[in-house]
């Protein structure tokens, strides 16, 4: 398992979103035309029924890659997110598991890489942490991503 | 003409016969005729299956379906690992091998509706002869690619635009992305676990630049000169085009 924290700058208004967003692969490139994980559609699906949570625009490009690993959404969760709901990063860390418990029933669950850039409202700072491992340790990716948010003090008084 | 009716049990029980009768030629050493004569049958069999589960899906008995789309998956395995044999006996090592794949895949599908004891005991005896018939193989290929989004095999739409989700079984078929478009392939990478174990290294060269096969370890005839910096040489399988009988 391995996590890896940097510290990104964006000053972008696109970034200043209310729900659990999915970001394109690329979203760093906004002159190129956005480009999705192909597994996205599908776990956005599945997730939608327990957060709210939609896509940066809607995806017509998908980036399909055939290794054995799950590459997962790129995900942006910002501070007036947690704000309305400090339980979100326990519950999305949850949704993964589940889908991917699910999606993968009958055979070994695959590594997984997935990346949740976490953003400071008002702020052009962006944390972006990168996940890769099993699913045992997703309540590491959860505890990253905490440590972060409280960090910014993500609770608005 | 008067509509025949089978019950369930009937079915169940003519596809436990069935499965019993394959279970008995899935070795080596059973004839190839009889192993070819199976496979013709299996595919009988599933049509007969398809048929029933048509029946299913017009009556909106979703789980009735999955059951016969189950069985299906289990003829379909057995059927592949048959095919498996006969190619080996013919020479055909990378048909075989592929075979092999689909046999194991066919399984996994099974399995995500119900696990049974039979089913666990074809799954290991596949990833057996895996081990022990072939010649194993440390990497695989995997490319990537950008695609477009496609549409959805169980509704129709456009996928972005249903609830249907990939790799679930809805009325006894298998969701997947249809009719996607590649629009870009732009990378490829060698790799330890590969989604799809039919993309193999199927030759090598030696230190003389002589090709050799990969299955049979015999020099293919091909020479390839090696430049300088060029360690040597390899043919493999970059992508296959899923072809399982899912629908």
């Amino acid at each position: 398992m391995n996590i890896i924290v940097e510290d990104i700058e964006l000053n972008d208004s696109r970034f200043e979103c209310d729900k659990v967003t999915i970001l394109p692969e690329n979203f760093y490139d906004s002159d190129d035309k956005y480009q999705y994980s192909s597994t996205t559609i599908s776990f956005w699906k599945y997730a939608k029924s327990k957060i709210k949570i939609d896509f940066l625009t809607e995806p017509e490009l998908l980036v399909e890659q055939r290794s054995g690993e799950w590459f997962g959404p790129t995900i942006l969760l910002t501070s007036s997110v947690l704000t309305q709901n400090s339980e979100i990063v326990s519950i999305f860390c949850g949704v993964i598991s589940n889908y991917l418990s699910d999606f993968f029933k009958s055979i070994t669950t695959p590594n997984v890489k997935l990346k949740v850039l976490y953003k400071e409202t008002k702020s052009s700072k962006i944390t972006e942490i990168s996940y890769e491992g099993d699913l045992a340790g997703m309540d590491k990716l959860e505890a990253s991503i905490l440590k972060i948010a409280d960090q910014g003090k993500y609770i608005e008084k | 003409m008067k509509n025949k009716t089978i019950s369930f049990d009937k079915i169940e029980e003519k596809f436990r016969n069935f499965i019993d009768s394959c279970g008995r030629l899935n070795f080596f050493t059973r004839s190839r005729r009889l192993q070819e004569e199976k496979i013709n049958e299996c595919n009988e069999f599933v049509a007969e299956i398809k048929g029933y589960k048509a029946q299913a899906v017009e009556k909106s008995m979703e789980s009735a379906a999955n059951e016969f789309f189950l069985m299906q998956c289990v003829v379909n395995a057995l059927k592949s690992s048959l095919s498996m044999w006969v190619n080996l006996k013919n020479d055909q090592y990378q048909k075989a091998w592929s075979c092999l794949i689909d046999a194991q895949e066919y399984s996994i599908i099974a399995l995500k509706m119900r696990d049974y004891e039979g089913l666990l005991n074809l799954q290991k005896q596949l990833t057996y002869i895996e081990e022990s018939v072939f010649p194993g193989w440390a990497l695989y290929n995997s490319p990537g690619f950008i695609e477009t989004v496609g549409k959805c095999s169980i509704c129709g739409k456009k996928f972005i635009e249903c609830d249907h989700i990939e790799n679930q079984i809805y009325y006894g078929s298998l969701c997947q992305r249809v009719e996607r478009k590649v629009i870009e392939l732009n990378h490829t990478a060698v790799v330890e676990n590969p989604r799809d174990k039919r993309c193999i290294i199927t030759q090598i060269s030696d230190d003389d630049g002589n090709m050799i096969d990969y299955f049979t370890w015999e020099k293919t005839g091909e020479n390839k000169e090696n430049n300088e910096g060029v360690i040597g040489h390899m043919e493999s399988v970059l992508f296959v085009i899923p072809s399982l009988d899912v629908f």
